[in-house]
């Protein structure tokens, strides 16, 4: 969605960034897309450099010299719905200003996917500045916005171990993948994998993860092979669910469709839908194929 | 290091749900349980709560129901300082921090295993979203961590002291609305902050607050609130609360020659 703002606003180029990257006790490395070590007692230290051409950005969003400007960065976290500020500094009123971002974000308040936005602001009405320029402070000349997805070991897809004797599932299944049904909810905390403790063969395998036997290897691929499976007939039976769902990003619907549309990269929702309808055998072939089931040892 | 409370998934919260609502207090008293065989721990992101700390849990809460008259009926107004002392005693003491408290399922286990006696005390016949896991926004007590969580302020002695600004469902409007006024906790607290110097006249609090969270959302498409200092975004949600009160006072068919703002 293009927003449509009421003020004069600078061509983006008046900011160049540098990559965000993030500090690791051995040094630096870029913020990958994904942070596969993240958890809620990690504090990320991020930094960035930038190169910001003051005073045109003034200038062409209608404002004096002297008008005062800052550059800030705040933080958006899509399991808690939750936002915050994680940097704040005066933008100098030089025409190549060298600067760098640099801030420690605790992880109490994040998960999910976490939004970095980098913004250029008014900080105060500026006097003498042109009829079309902002007025209120706080008002957005310039922003970008970066995401990384925070995502522990099987934080997106937590695992819990359960005996299904005790639980409303078939007592001889191996997991069932549990799902919640409100699609705006975030996805981080809508689906749980449980496994059943009284399946011996499967919670071996599950237990091996990170050094499975052949034998192990070939049990959670049919698990992966089945959470695929489920997840897409979920989005599949979701009759509103569609390719242009506007849902909340992380959000259990957003999920979905970006799960079907990694899977079956060449199909339309409305064809897998129809595929599942008229030709069963040939839609689970096909689920197989893109979960790459028993491909290897 | 998070505290992982147990889920209680769907379908047993359900089945749970309808058994408790046939129930007296006392049968639920007697059917509280510290764990639950179809309830479940993740398996990574914190440690375990244990048994011994979910007992100190149960009968804290318990102590703040029995002064609001529990298992009695007891007056509206206890209730109502029964929620703000256990949001605040929920949101210091159970561990969580927010994207813990956001997985639905583990109010479910505190609403229906825990305390299912206090809950169908506090919302006698609950509607399921009271006590499952299916909205936090009304749930007993996941709404009630979130009022906390929203309102505590970062530094303050008193950290809880904004929590008695806003009845149950005013404040259910801006919880609601969370998402669209952008889940800023500084937006959140400022507005609590202002609040009380409102003139709202003859016309609801809650439809004045309605109103000034649609200007605020309208504001923040091209503002970022975030940016701001702490006087410059009062002054600003105290504009929109000015302009929201007069817009309404004005157009209130009984509103006579009151205060002309704030």
């Amino acid at each position: 969605m293009t927003r449509v703002f009421p003020f004069l606003r600078p061509p983006g180029d008046v900011v160049t960034v540098g990559p965000w990257s993030r500090l690791t006790p051995d040094g630096g490395e870029p913020l990958p897309d994904t942070l596969t070590d993240w958890d809620y007692s990690t504090t990320l230290s991020l930094h960035r450099p930038l190169k910001v051409d003051g005073l045109r950005l003034r200038r062409l969003s209608g404002l004096p010299e002297d008008a005062a400007v800052d550059l800030s960065v705040q933080w958006l976290a899509t399991s808690s719905a939750l936002r915050g500020r994680a940097w704040r500094a005066e933008l100098p009123a030089d025409d190549a200003s060298d600067l760098t971002i640099d801030f420690s974000l605790p992880g109490d308040d994040l998960g999910g996917t976490l939004e970095l936005i980098t913004s250029v602001t008014l900080r105060r009405p500026a006097p003498g500045a042109s009829m079309a320029a902002a007025t209120r402070p706080g008002s957005v000349l310039w922003s970008d916005r970066q995401r990384v997805l925070l995502e522990g070991e099987n934080t997106l897809f937590p695992i819990a171990t359960a005996d299904f004797h005790d639980l409303p599932y078939p007592t001889g299944a191996g997991w069932y993948l549990h799902i919640e049904e409100d699609l705006e909810a975030a996805a981080l905390g809508s689906i749980l994998l449980v496994v059943n403790e009284r399946h011996d063969v499967v919670m071996r395998a599950v237990e091996a993860a990170s050094s499975p036997t052949d034998a192990d290897m070939r049990v959670l691929s049919a698990l992966r092979a089945d959470v695929l499976r489920v997840l897409v007939e979920r989005a599949l039976t979701s009759e509103d669910l569609t390719e242009d769902s506007d849902y909340p990003i992380g959000s259990l619907g957003a999920l979905l469709v970006t799960v079907v549309r990694n899977a079956f990269p060449a199909f339309s929702m409305e064809a897998l839908r129809r595929e599942r309808q008229t030709a069963p055998a040939l839609f689970s072939s096909r689920i197989q194929e893109a979960s790459q089931m028993m491909v290897s040892p | 290091m998070s505290v992982l409370y147990p889920r209680l998934l769907g379908d047993a919260a359900k089945r749970l749900h309808q058994e408790h609502l046939q129930s007296s207090i006392t049968e639920l008293n007697a059917r509280h349980a510290l764990r639950h065989p179809a309830a479940v721990f993740a398996a990574t992101g914190g440690r375990r709560i244990t048994q011994e700390e979910l007992q100190q849990l149960r009968d804290d809460v318990l102590e703040v129901a029995r002064r609001a008259g529990f298992p009695d009926e007891g007056r509206r107004q206890d209730r109502v300082s029964f929620d703000l002392e256990v949001a605040r005693l929920l949101h210091e003491r159970c561990g969580l921090v927010a994207g813990e408290a956001a997985v639905r399922p583990i109010w479910a286990f505190l609403a229906l295993v825990l305390l299912p006696d206090v809950s169908y005390w506090r919302y006698p016949r609950p509607p399921g979203d009271r006590v499952l896991g299916t909205d936090i926004t009304r749930h007993v007590w996941g709404r009630l961590w979130w009022r906390a969580h929203l309102l505590a302020l970062p530094r303050e002695y008193d950290r809880y002291q904004l929590l008695e600004t806003f009845g149950e469902a005013a404040f259910d409007q801006i919880f609601a609305r969370r998402r669209s006024i952008g889940g800023s906790r500084a937006l959140v607290r400022t507005i609590a902050e202002i609040w009380p110097a409102v003139d709202h006249g003859r016309v609801p609090e809650r439809e004045v607050l309605i109103d000034v969270l649609k200007r605020l959302s309208r504001w923040g498409a091209v503002v970022e609130f975030e940016s701001l200092d702490d006087d410059e975004l009062r002054r600003q949600v105290l504009d929109a609360a000015i302009e929201s009160a007069a817009r309404l006072r004005a157009q209130a068919p009984s509103a006579g020659p009151r205060h002309a703002g704030v």
